[in-house]
């Protein structure tokens, strides 16, 4: 009997240390499972933070070469700022094309480029100048100033101009010509170079305006120059040039201008009157006149605009060169433009009138 | 007839000019912007909608730098007969909205 208890003992003994063993084993498992669980969890997260670190300091590095780049960019604003002289390009490039199918010789008829130059000199004096560089007829290569001045601030109200500018006469000239400004490709009939509107001249001008109220003012452009040549073709007198001459034939100067009257704003009723002599070498002066009138007027997305001007020429008795054009051209046109978003659109209807006195009836404005 | 006309005309024209320079000299110290003048901007704005697009399209401030502003301004006073004060408010206008 003692034996069989002390079999039960052992028994029990070592079913207790088998069921310790055993539990203790399953405990270890679920523990080592746990552990790895979270060595991956951890892993991953450290995985995930040096990627954090790896952005944050590429974050870092922009952060530092973006306030290097802002250092040295207003460095260079503060320096463009401050500067007492500051210079500018600009420009524009023209490519035509004229269809004379009917005549059979349509071709791509114009090539120019024209580069702009401005210099300022603190807010005293602007050095301006464009060149037109084009492509002739014939394939050579024609360079021309279309104006070189030293503009003078004397104040709000007045400028100096000085050298060789865009003639003040009229209004298409001077601001509508230029073939980037919207309108038709082609510039009205009568208002090109050579014709009814005078071009440009080298002299001396004063210019500016004089506000008279809210919205309203007075502007103003006077100039004296040498004044315009006669071109003389086949024995008679052709045409006005009057591209801006560095010399004067005629010996008497022009003197003229425009004065432009702003009733409110976007309407603007303009008169200019030029007079003084013109010529042919070996002979006397000739009388020389100019009379226009323009008005423009933007509303809503129309810009409208009409110009009339007419440049006269006196007889000369002595003359052995007839007069081919008594009024040498008198034109007038008419532009609409549409503008919506930036973009637009023209329409330029012109009417040109000649009025031969004698000689020849075809003329460069035919 | 002509001739004598033209005659006066060019003695009136040097007087017309001392009086042009000199009459607007006298105006050279009126308005002068005042640092800061909250209403500059507002004319700016109103003087570069009402002159630029009588000749061409409006740029955006944007297409120019401050710098560029200041000449291509000065350039425009003079072909669009600005006065100072309008050409400083356009400038003021285009330079802040840049």
């Amino acid at each position: 009997m003692k034996n069989k208890i002390s079999r039960s003992r052992y028994l029990i003994g070592a079913t207790l240390l088998g069921m310790a063993v055993s539990s203790g084993n399953t405990y270890a498992e679920s523990d080592y499972q746990a552990l790895q669980s979270e060595v991956q969890a951890l892993r991953q997260e450290l995985s995930d933070l040096r990627a954090l670190v790896k952005q944050e300091s590429a974050a870092q590095e922009d952060v530092k070469s973006l306030r290097q780049e802002v250092k040295s960019t207003s460095r260079a604003q503060s320096e463009a700022v401050n500067t007492d002289t500051t210079a500018h390009i600009a420009g524009y490039a023209a490519v035509g094309f004229t269809d004379r199918s009917e005549s059979g010789s349509s071709a791509f008829s114009k090539v120019s480029f024209n580069p702009i130059f401005h210099v300022l000199y603190r807010d005293i004096a602007l050095v301006e100048a464009e060149l037109e560089i084009a492509t002739a007829p014939d394939g050579s290569t024609e360079t021309k100033l279309e104006y070189g001045a030293i503009d003078l601030f004397l104040n709000d109200y007045t400028t100096l101009v000085a050298g060789k500018f865009l003639s003040p006469l009229g209004f298409f000239r001077q601001n509508l010509h230029p073939a980037w400004i919207n309108k038709f490709p082609s510039i009205a009939p009568g208002f090109g170079e050579g014709q009814a509107a005078p071009s440009g001249d080298v002299g001396l001008g004063v210019r500016g305006a004089y506000p008279i109220s809210e919205g309203k003012k007075v502007k103003y452009a006077f100039y004296v120059g040498n004044g315009p040549e006669l071109e003389v073709e086949a024995g008679e007198i052709h045409a006005i040039e009057s591209d801006g001459y560095t010399r004067d034939i005629d010996r008497r100067k022009v003197m003229g201008g425009r004065i432009g009257f702003v009733p409110m704003p976007k309407l603007e009723l303009g008169i200019s009157a030029a007079g003084g002599g013109v010529g042919i070498t070996g002979e006397s002066d000739r009388s020389y006149r100019v009379l226009g009138t323009d008005v423009g007027y933007q509303w809503k997305q129309l810009d409208l605009r009409a110009e009339y001007i007419r440049q006269r020429v006196g007889d000369l008795s002595t003359s052995m060169i007839p007069v081919a054009y008594g009024k040498p051209g008198t034109a007038r046109h008419l532009t609409s433009c549409c503008r919506r978003n930036g973009k637009g659109c023209c329409a330029t209807v012109s009417m040109f009138h000649r009025s031969p006195t004698r000689g020849r009836s075809n003329g460069p404005w035919a | 007839m002509l001739k004598s006309t033209f005659s006066k005309t060019s003695l009136f024209s040097p007087a017309l000019f001392l009086i042009l320079v000199l009459g607007g000299g006298a105006h050279a110290e009126t308005p002068v912007t005042t640092p800061g003048d909250p209403a500059q901007f507002a004319r700016g704005a109103k003087a570069w909608a009402n002159n630029c697009a009588s000749c061409h399209n409006l740029r955006p401030a944007s297409d120019l730098r401050d710098d560029q502003w200041r000449v291509v301004v000065a350039h425009m006073r003079i072909r669009a007969d600005l006065t100072g004060q309008e050409a400083r408010d356009v400038l003021k206008f285009l330079q802040e909205s840049n």
